[in-house]
């Protein structure tokens, strides 16, 4: 009886004294490292005995590597620096042992605390670091529109000015590095005119074949079909869509082909994808997402376009919906396209049980399936613009499409800027979508060339581990498809180095070439296509609080409406419907969401050129 | 003196040491529920995560009003989850009468592998549960769509996650399916509770299985099912996040939009901290004025309240 | 028990019988369709894999076993879950019965104090703070320590306690027994049920739980204190990210949803397995009644 009092007290106490004692590690801001000593020193008698073995082949080459690639400044002292980027998540956090982050430790003499970042979860994860002042020193920005203004609100980002002669000579002496330094500098992103973020992912994501968003069709079908005419996107596309359904009605295995799919089962906002880049892009213009798409931006001379996309029946958008909806109306339509999780759609392309498609990524991806089967000719091939003059096909992320800043705070304001500058060159660029040299490729008379194995490996953790290929798919320099200026290479020679290209290649995809009368794809683009280095130079910041209300409302309502004109029966209805979504839109206030961005767009006229004259357009 | 009596009284001692006790405890609630709750104060400030409240600007009621202020979306949003949060406690009667079910087995050896597999539903994510639902009944190639058009149920087929007017009825039963098995294990242990002499004296008076699951065993299960009915209704704004999101498309997203996909969707999504916090406060209130007012006309209508 | 061999069934019993079996069914089957799936290839999936597995495949599983660190987290999972659960049962139910006792001073209010918990929820800002400040992050405690005292369980456990026999609580205090005392040789005995319930809600939620894991254990100071649910949760968002490799904004944004259905489904077989097999143990308690012939006839 007393020995159970006594337990009860006991544990009454523990309990008190332990929550004390969190309570008192919270006065320093090193709480949490008083509260793990123990899972610290066990991670050190464990850890090392099972990575280190890996890196005895690699670190060598790596030295021969760093030396040659070691940028100007030399750092004498081995310091820690924490690193949040959109890296590959195939190792845990922390200190990673894929050849490229010792490459990169090597080179700026730092050990680098790497976390990868899940992108859903970001936004919350960074509102937590922010606020309880645990910011690494180098971190991502989700989204730079309100990600930004909240930062620059707690002073935590440091002004790199003053940092970039001394530790990032390279990149000021980099063309489309000095472009992206000023473009950060612009007053329509920077406060005082300094520099805050730096961006990486600089160029563009393919070369030019594998637009992001596209009209991919099924070439071999269309040959099949005889190459009728296809010259408007409202009628002759839907016509060629169906001659091609009844060449092939059924897929091998017997399940029915439509002509076209879509994912309206993520109502909520990626639904929509469809409508927002499944025309504009194909005829130069970008809809503005952060305008909520009322106003679109021309990729020629990133001049905005004076009628309001969302209220303009024969607007880009509209024309999208339309499509879809006769598509529908003409039983092209896969009717499981207004449940279907984007999945689903993927796995039903792969399939071969559509004929037309607009994500680019999805269209490679389905590509490399037809390949595996020997002989193959299905092939997904993206069409030059159709009935218009102009494309935003050879994308350029002039400020980069990831934008980094660096922690106020951080002790190592040299190491980080140092960090950032190595990284964004070219051939940083080049070892972290391949490895350092001489593990999956090699250097052919100045030219880089990947290994037969390096095209053919699966790619899992594991290897990306051991070879380090792609784990800074985000925090490099250039995208994947930029060619190098040196090597005249883009820097993935995974998927865009000539002997990747052949391997790709096929009786089909010559024959879309040929048609053209080409040489090669990217000719064939760059013949029909006038504008080739497309940049919209326009940038939006956060809109005010009542506009952005209006705008979060009027996207609300678009998600619960716009399928329902997809699915109208006929034209009558579906003009009906439409009008009167258009005329629903007022309470939204869509003039004024309209009127604030488009007058925006207007104010930079000045910095555009600007821009544009260093982007030497 | 009297008091210093009373201070030196057994009874004093005794309930001094029974807060004692439980101090511990209730040190735990207040850390982990109300320390927090500090943060209701960033929905009176237009609060930017780093910097201090006392550079933040003072909002007022702004962010309270602006709750209300698209009214037509948030009386839809309502609409929504208070109808489905109806549905759901009409069908609340289903995992006791599951429980009552399994008890009364004839094959009592059947009892347990039934418990066990019928919760299996519980531990399957709501991703998979679309996907699966797409999968097997939605889809055109859904494997009931085939059967049923191959035996002429259905002339084409029938994708029911289109079905605008059935949205809510369709989610609740989703939900039943989900919920039913691994929720009648606090009905299981409460007959299980159940003093066996109470059947027996059933019995000697001549009861047969119906009176006595009438008589007894619903009695016993009767203070669980109300304490948790009390609980649901005062949740009823909370449907859940991910089932609305992930089974809400196209068509059925009007119907199927609650309050939980409305404040992630608005305050979180969008990053807006003080708006969120205000519709976290609002839910918090009615939440317990729900609660309040359900037990209070539990205390009139059957006598005893639960809180 | 004695009698029930020689019991006929009742047409009623057999409907009972019948109905159950078929929701049991319902239950199931989406179980066994998740395992065939898991084995058979993405293509054939998108075909419709109904019946059998189809080119089988054991690609999803060998992905998740080379997942580094997976073997550790296995331990930490079953860690938090054991001493998880015993903990938050253990807390729970002995301050739900303090709350029982007539003598507790401000018993009532006390109670509605905790309840009260359930509605309130500061957001995740506050909640951060929060955990660093008292030094959680990065420490095994965060994930036993904030869930330890659950006002929902307590209500549960209040309401059965409240149920049980009062003569025999009655008793024990005409012996002099103290609460303590009471608790151990009344309320954790005669309660059994009741704790074996909170016992399984909360092993199941700690071994689901991923995104304290998320939030608060990071870097090299948190490498050994990964869940299993969290290293799954991170494989297949990388694999998300890894198959759109190679996109702009316009399609990073979005395209981060796609998801490999085949691993999602492998990763929950492998999760739900352990969950059965461990039930049937603490069902014992909860369903033992019954087995006694609880219902005779």
């Amino acid at each position: 009886m007393k020995r159970l009092k006594g337990l009860a007290l006991l544990l009454a106490v523990t309990i008190l004294v332990v929550a004390a004692g969190c309570g008192k590690g919270s006065t320093g801001t090193s709480g949490a490292e008083t509260a793990a000593p123990e899972t610290e020193a066990a991670a050190k008698t464990t850890e090392p005995a099972s990575t280190e073995k890996e890196d005895v082949g690699t670190t060598e080459q790596d030295e021969s590597e760093a030396s040659e690639a070691a940028p100007a400044v030399e750092f004498e002292e081995n310091v820690p620096l924490y690193v949040t980027a959109f890296v590959g998540r195939n190792e845990p956090d922390g200190i990673r042992t894929d050849p490229v982050s010792k490459y990169i430790e090597e080179a700026l003499n730092i050990q680098l605390e790497l976390t990868g970042v899940i992108e859903s979860d970001y936004p919350t994860q960074l509102s937590g670091m922010i606020a309880s002042d645990e910011l690494p020193d180098v971190f991502l920005f989700s989204d730079v529109v309100k990600q930004f203004p909240m930062l620059m609100a707690s002073n935590r980002l440091l002004a790199l000015d003053d940092y970039l002669e001394p530790y990032a000579q390279e990149t000021l002496d980099d063309p489309k590095g000095a472009l992206m330094i000023e473009a950060y500098r612009s007053p329509a992103t920077s406060p005082d005119g300094r520099l805050y973020l730096w961006g990486l992912c600089k160029g563009s994501w393919d070369d030019g074949t594998l637009p992001t968003c596209g009209h991919y069709i099924r070439w071999d079908l269309y040959k099949e079909a005889g190459y009728p005419k296809l010259e408007t996107y409202d009628e002759d596309l839907l016509d060629v869509i169906e001659a091609m359904v009844e060449k092939e009605p059924e897929t091998e295995d017997g399940q029915k082909v439509y002509g076209v799919g879509a994912w309206f089962g993520n109502g909520q906002d990626w639904g929509e994808w469809v409508f927002t880049y499944g025309l504009a892009p194909q005829q130069g213009v970008n809809l503005v997402n952060s305008a909520a798409r009322t106003v679109a931006v021309s990729t020629k001379d990133s001049t905005p376009l004076e009628s309001n996309q969302l209220k303009d029946p024969e607007g880009y958008f509209w024309r999208a919906v339309r499509f879809y909806n006769r598509a529908n109306q003409r039983g092209l339509l896969d009717p499981d396209s207004f449940t279907q999780a984007s999945d689903v759609y993927e796995a039903r392309l792969y399939a071969g049980r559509y004929v037309f498609n607009v994500p680019g990524w999805m269209a490679s991806g389905a590509n490399n399936e037809y390949n595996k089967t020997d002989g193959n000719t299905k092939a997904f091939v993206s069409l030059p613009a159709i009935g218009s003059d102009a494309e935003d096909r050879f994308g350029n992320m002039y400020k980069g499409e990831r934008a980094y800043g660096v922690n106020a705070s951080t002790e190592y304001p040299e190491r980080c800027v140092a960090l950032l500058n190595f990284v964004s060159s070219y051939e940083f660029s080049r070892i972290a979508w391949n490895g350092p040299e001489g593990i999956n490729w090699d250097m052919v008379d100045g030219v880089p060339v990947p290994r037969d194995e390096f095209l053919t490996a699966e790619r899992d953790d594991e290897f990306t581990t051991r070879t380090g290929a792609s784990v800074y798919h985000h925090f490099m320099g250039y995208g994947n498809g930029t060619v190098d200026p040196v090597t005249g290479v883009p820097v993935d020679l995974f998927q865009f180095s000539a002997k990747a290209l052949e391997r790709r290649m096929n009786d089909t995809i010559r024959d879309f070439i040929n048609h053209y009368g080409q040489e090669t794809l990217v000719d064939v683009y760059k013949a029909e296509t006038e504008t080739t280095t497309a940049m919209n130079f326009l940038q939006f910041g956060e809109a005010p609080a009542d506009i952005q209300t209006n705008i979060n409302n009027l996207n609300a309502f678009m998600g619960k409406n716009i399928f329902k004109v997809v699915a109208a029966e006929d034209d009558e209805e579906f003009i009906a419907l439409r009008d009167d979504m258009i005329q629903q839109m007022a309470e939204f206030d869509v003039d004024g969401i309209f009127d604030h961005f488009y007058t925006e767009a207007l104010e930079q006229t000045a910095e555009v050129e600007k821009l544009a004259a260093l982007a030497g357009q | 003196m009297s008091n210093f009596d009373y201070l030196r009284s057994k009874r004093f001692q005794h309930r001094a040491y029974l807060f004692l006790l439980a101090l511990p405890f209730l040190a735990i609630v207040v850390v982990f529920s109300y320390v927090p709750l500090f943060g209701w104060a960033y929905a009176f400030f237009d609060f930017v995560p780093g910097v201090p409240l006392s550079e933040s600007t003072f909002a007022g009621l702004k962010y309270f009003k602006r709750v209300f202020s698209r009214a037509s979306d948030f009386w839809a949003v309502m609409r929504n989850t208070l109808g489905i949060s109806s549905l759901n406690i009409f069908f609340s009667f289903v995992p006791v009468l599951f429980a009552i079910m399994v008890s009364q087995l004839h094959f009592r050896k059947l009892s347990r592998p039934i418990q066990t597999l019928a919760s299996i539903p519980n531990f399957i994510s709501w991703v998979l549960v679309y996907s699966i639902i797409f999968m097997l009944v939605a889809s055109n190639d859904s494997a009931l769509n085939i059967v049923m058009t191959k035996i002429g149920v259905f002339d084409e087929p029938y994708n029911v996650l289109m079905d605008v007017e059935k949205a809510w009825l369709v989610q609740v039963f989703i939900g039943i399916w989900k919920n039913t098995g691994f929720n009648a294990i606090i009905y299981l242990a409460a007959i299980v509770g159940i003093d066996q002499e109470l059947y027996q004296a059933a019995e000697v008076d001549g009861a047969g299985t119906m009176r006595k699951i009438w008589h007894v065993t619903l009695p016993g299960v009767v203070p669980t099912y109300f304490v948790l009915l009390l609980l649901s209704i005062s949740n009823m704004l909370s449907n859940g996040f991910e089932q609305f999101w992930l089974f809400g498309n196209g068509m059925t997203w009007d119907r199927l939009e609650v309050f939980d996909t409305y404040v992630y969707r608005l305050g979180i999504q969008n990053m807006e901290y003080s708006f969120s916090t205000a519709l976290g406060i609002f839910k918090s209130v009615v939440s317990i004025i729900l609660l309040t007012v359900a037990n209070s006309s539990s205390k009139r209508i059957r006598g005893t309240s639960i809180f | 028990m004695k009698s029930s061999k020689k019991e006929r069934i009742t047409i009623l019993g057999l409907l009972n019988t019948v109905l159950l079996l078929l929701f049991v069914f319902l239950c199931v089957y989406p179980l066994y369709y998740i395992f065939i799936n898991s084995i058979s290839t993405a293509t054939e999936v998108q075909r419709g894999v109904f019946l059998f597995p189809r080119k089988v495949t054991l690609m999803s599983y060998t992905n998740i076993k080379n997942i580094q660190g997976i073997y550790s987290s296995i331990f930490v999972s079953v860690a938090r879950t054991v001493i998880g659960s015993l903990i938050t049962c253990l807390f729970t139910s002995i301050l739900a019965y303090l709350l029982t006792q007539r003598e507790m001073p401000a018993r009532k209010a006390l109670y509605r104090f905790v309840i009260v918990t359930m509605y309130i929820n500061a957001g995740f800002i506050p909640y951060y703070l929060l955990i660093s400040n008292l030094g959680l992050k990065n420490s095994f405690l965060v994930y036993i320590l904030p869930g330890s005292v659950s006002a929902y369980y307590l209500v549960l456990i209040k309401t059965y306690i409240e149920s049980m026999p009062l003569e025999l609580m009655e008793s024990a205090d005409i012996d002099g027994a103290g609460p303590i005392r009471k608790f151990v040789s009344l309320v954790i005995p005669l309660g059994k049920p009741i704790l074996a319930c909170i016992i399984t809600f909360a092993a199941v939620w700690q071994w689901n739980s991923w995104s304290d894991n998320l939030f608060f254990i990071q870097g090299s100071k948190g490498r050994n204190l990964h869940t299993l649910q969290f290293l799954l949760y991170q494989n297949l968002q990388s694999n998300m990210s890894a198959a759109i490799r190679g996109t702009d904004s316009a399609a990073a944004a979005a395209a981060i949803k796609i998801t490999p259905t085949t691993l999602r489904m492998a990763m929950t077989f492998i999760t739900v397995l352990p969950i059965l097999c461990v039930y049937p143990f603490m069902q014992r308690y909860f369903t033992s009644g019954i087995m006694l012939g609880a219902v005779k006839g």
